[in-house]
């Protein structure tokens, strides 16, 4: 077992850490502030192929090693956790179902769009009475000719507003519960496919999360990712690499936030002294970095896996959930050590605080990956 | 067209703290980078190979061959190759220079050389003209913009007075300032292209005829601090405004 | 032997008098090297204040050039068996300074701080790593070219009963194919930042050029007056002109009071404030690096701060 990053590994941090302070990190509480997509981000992202870590290079990605990807989102993560979603997204949830299950035709259709960063990627799947329970969406895709006409209505959608395209999971035949859903891609522009309400959210404000309409939505045979009644499988398999990505965003927002508190806790004085001599402070810098050491290692590890093709569930979900309870951790104790500055929005640890929750929460709850881990220990 | 670019692996100097027993600086441990105006002509290579077809660049560097991991970043960048050329135990800018000169000649056919007008850890500036004048071709100094048109190079001179327009058939040799572009970031595909390009090392004592003495040596090195107050105020601007009026004035600084 | 040369009047009148120190020491001769200026009255001038020769040379270009300059620069030496050389520490003395030690295949010294014979050797003085440090270099063999700024010599006084030779010389030069297309004066607005006591200065949190009045104000209720910068301002936006431009490539200054306004503290900014008085830094960046190089700060946007200060000062002031 070798602990050290490779040159590459090694190189790809420095250069996304440059890119992520000189470009992501100063507009990061603007894009908070007004949520507002950083489109301007994407297109440079796109030339430093950011956006094709998974692609492989025949579609024009770069299809970097799981170490790689995990650093690049979490180095992201670390300045912005808005521009860190869309990210993992992009490169995860969205291009997965297409490089596994797409036809030639689909891959070469939109792999090079999306490695390019020309068209952003969305999936969608949570519906508003289906988010843990993935059978029982209602979204339905009626066979009409060539086409399958899709009917009905996502919500959550990362990515949602902006996405060139989008992986919509819906029932084919609604009498087999989870073996009736089957995955389509569909293009923006598509007649009947329909951009709803925003949310607004407590944090990752910067990143957009819509409700996604589909009236009469025709998507052509070609569209089918996999075959009928795959749908399930793909979600499920889709999910499990949407989470290393996931993982790799707390991990980044909970070294950001250590990041923030060791500045100032060596700026900032109180009784005559710094804060980084006294006992209290150095305790929870000490626990933060010990946590978030820990999880780094879980994280590579699980992305590891990931690229090595075989089944990884397990180490998915064990790395979102612990990655996630880290950031938790460490952004409630950076909030405290700034005292009342770190409850205002002039100090970004405010931010993470807020940025930090949904990565609990989204592709799999904690309680889901938890049932995930045991289910897989119990086997 | 070939060029060759001479870039230099210095100490960062933003690292660099003062030895209060011995008031010597410490550079022991600290990281190494290319000297960033070195990089200005690092991208001025690479936006030139992709204007003119049928371009090569190289980098150049006198160097331990630990310097292959900074070098390694100029090719992902997309330089093409890298020259590292290992200097003697003793060396001054005299046996540097001889080394660049000799080795740009081994490497010999070349179009234009490019170098930073300085490195950021000595700020000399003394490299570039030393291999002008010893490949006996032109110099031309301080570019803040430069062109190819057919077989020439049009330069812009930033004299501090004056700003001088040049043009030169080749060889020639121009060093830039930080202002002629803003260096790029590698990207990921050239992060992975780089690995299979090649570096080529060198050993410095092959490529001089006999040994050269230094015509200066360092006698010492002595740290100069720069210790600050660093007397922050936060809170409201106001408050701060008020604070630092009483602070200067205690300083005697007002009227 | 010593040779001195610059295109500056002033920088040559600062060199001949630590080149008569030094030659002084060595029963050594003082030459001062004018090239493509006809001017004997000036040449003269140079010998009232402590030059014993004045070398009067024609390049045959029209304008200075590294190539041909450094090629009469090595025929004198090698003429006179020249000592220590010194030359201007302008852009000009420097690629010619460089370019020459090449061709004499000798060790050459850019931007000195002192100069001084020590253990009968040439010794020398200049500052690395940005400032936080001064090497002290020795010459072993001739000829030792040295770069001397300005400011930082003394000229001696001006002896009007000194005799000295005024001789037209003239050397081989192979021109070179490089060629001058055209010259233009940079815009100056004649700041002198270099000999100001009290400098406001700017930098990129400015939004706008017509925002610069609010550094202005504070200056003039400072009784200051002079405005400085950093290398953004004036060499990308060209907001302010080059004379303005503090930092190592810039100008290198030591108020007693130093402000530094929306300016981040690139080190290339600090190594040119290194030796003011009290540094002020105002930036809405509370993690900003000119921090750590300052005396006093203000963590603030300078669109509220800079108001508030100029009225405080001007109160102050009264």
């Amino acid at each position: 077992m070798d602990f050290k990053l490779t040159k590459i590994q090694e190189m790809t941090r420095k250069m996304v850490r440059e890119f992520a302070l000189n470009e992501v990190e100063p507009i990061a509480s603007e894009i908070d502030e007004e949520e507002r997509f950083p489109e301007e981000t994407i297109e440079k992202m796109g030339k430093l192929n950011l956006m094709g870590l998974t692609i492989p290079k025949e579609y024009g990605g770069v299809d970097v090693d799981g170490v790689s990807y995990a650093i690049v989102i979490e180095e992201i993560s670390r300045v912005c956790a808005s521009t860190g979603v869309i990210t993992a997204v992009h490169n995860s949830l969205a291009p997965f179902p297409i490089i596994k299950y797409g036809s030639e035709e689909l891959k070469k259709e939109y792999l090079p769009k999306l490695a390019s960063g020309e068209y952003i990627g969305a999936f969608s799947i949570t519906e508003p009475g289906a988010g843990t329970d993935v059978a029982g969406i209602q979204t339905t895709a009626e066979k009409d000719g060539d086409d399958y006409v899709i009917n009905g209505s996502k919500i959550f959608v990362t990515n949602g507003p902006q996405a060139g395209i989008v992986t919509v999971f819906a029932k084919t035949d609604m009498a087999k519960g989870a073996r009736g859903i089957s995955a389509f891609v569909v293009e923006k522009g598509t007649p009947g496919f329909k951009i709803g309400t925003l949310e607004t959210k407590m944090g990752i404000r910067g990143s957009h999360q819509c409700e996604l309409v589909f009236e009469n939505c025709r998507a052509p045979r070609e569209n089918l990712l996999g075959s009928e009644g795959q749908g399930f499988k793909i979600a499920l398999e889709t999910l499990d690499h949407g989470r290393v990505g996931i993982a790799a965003q707390a991990l980044g927002i909970a070294q950001g936030a250590l990041d923030e508190a060791v500045k100032y806790s060596k700026e900032r004085e109180q009784f005559g002294r710094p804060l980084a001599k006294f006992q209290a402070i150095q305790w929870m810098l000490a626990d933060m970095e010990t946590e978030i050491q820990a999880a780094r290692f879980l994280v590579y590890s699980a992305a590891v896996k990931k690229k090595e093709g075989g089944r990884f569930s397990k180490e998915a979900a064990m790395a979102k959930l612990y990655a996630s309870e880290v950031a938790g951790r460490a952004v409630n104790k950076a909030v405290q050590i700034h005292g009342g500055y770190g409850y205002t929005r002039d100090y970004p640890v405010e931010r993470y605080f807020r940025d930090q929750k949904i990565t609990e929460i989204y592709e799999g709850t904690s309680e889901v990956q938890r049932m995930v881990i045991a289910q897989d220990l119990l086997r | 067209m070939n060029i060759i670019v001479c870039a230099k692996q210095v100490v960062d100097v933003r690292e660099i703290k003062i030895d209060k027993q011995t008031n010597k600086p410490i550079l022991k441990g600290i990281g190494k980078t290319i000297s960033d105006i070195d990089k200005n002509a690092v991208e001025e290579a690479i936006k030139l190979k992709e204007e003119n077809k049928d371009t090569k660049v190289t980098v150049l560097s006198v160097a331990p061959f630990d310097a292959r991991e900074q070098v390694k970043e100029l090719l992902a960048m997309g330089a093409d190759e890298a020259v590292l050329v290992s200097p003697p135990e003793e060396f001054d800018y005299n046996t540097v220079s001889t080394l660049l000169a000799k080795a740009i000649e081994k490497i010999g056919d070349y179009d234009l050389i490019l170098c930073g007008e300085a490195s950021v850890d000595l700020f000399s500036g003394q490299m570039g003209p030393r291999i002008a004048g010893l490949l006996d071709i032109p110099q031309i100094t301080y570019a803040r913009a430069m062109s190819i048109e057919g077989d020439k190079v049009r330069a812009e001179r930033d004299l501090t007075d004056k700003a001088v327009k040049m043009e030169s058939t080749f060889p020639v040799l121009i060093t830039v300032t930080k202002e002629i572009n803003k260096p790029r970031l590698p990207s990921l595909m050239g992060i992975l292209g780089a690995a299979s390009k090649p570096i080529i090392e060198w050993d410095g004592s092959d490529l001089l005829e006999e040994r050269m003495e230094p015509g200066i040596k360092s006698v010492d090195l002595r740290g100069v601090s720069m210790e600050r107050k660093n007397v922050v105020y936060g809170e409201d601007p106001e408050e701060g405004v008020r604070k630092l009026v009483i602070s200067l004035g205690k300083e005697g600084l007002l009227g | 032997m010593v040779l001195i040369y610059s295109n500056n009047k002033k920088l040559t009148l600062e060199m001949i008098a630590k080149g008569r120190e030094l030659a002084d020491e060595q029963d050594g001769e003082v030459i001062v090297a004018m090239i493509d200026e006809k001017d004997e009255n000036l040449a003269n001038e140079y010998i009232s204040h402590g030059a014993d020769k004045v070398f009067l040379v024609e390049s045959g270009v029209e304008n200075f050039k590294a190539e041909e300059y450094t090629d009469i620069m090595a025929n004198m030496v090698n003429d006179v068996e020249s000592g220590p050389v010194l030359i201007g520490s302008n852009k000009y003395g420097k690629e010619l300074a460089s370019r020459l030690a090449a061709k004499l295949s000798t060790g050459c010294v850019i931007d000195c701080t002192d100069i001084y014979m020590e253990d009968g050797e040439l010794t020398v003085e200049r500052m690395v790593y940005n400032g936080n440090a001064i090497s002290v270099e020795r010459f072993s063999g001739r000829p030792g070219i040295i770069t001397v700024p300005s400011k930082l010599f003394d000229p001696l006084k001006k002896d009007e009963g000194r005799s000295g030779e005024v001789i037209e010389k003239s050397y081989d030069v192979s021109s070179s194919y490089s060629n001058i297309a055209g010259i233009e004066e940079m815009p100056s607005e004649g700041v002198d930042v270099e000999a100001a006591n009290i400098i406001v200065s700017c930098g990129r949190g400015f939004k706008n050029r017509e925002d610069l009045h609010l550094a202005e104000e504070l200056a003039d209720a400072l009784k200051g007056k002079v405005i400085g910068c950093s290398r953004p301002i004036s060499a990308d936006l060209k907001w302010l002109s080059e004379d303005h431009w503090i930092g190592l490539s810039g100008h290198k200054v030591k108020p007693s009071l130093y402000f530094a306004i929306g300016i981040s503290g690139q080190i290339q900014h600090i190594a040119g404030i290194r030796d003011s008085g009290i540094i002020v830094a105002i930036n809405k960046d509370p993690n900003a690096l000119i921090f750590d190089s300052a005396d006093y700060g203000i963590v603030g946007d300078l669109y509220e701060v800079l108001p508030k200060l100029t009225d405080a000062i001007k109160k102050e002031m009264d």
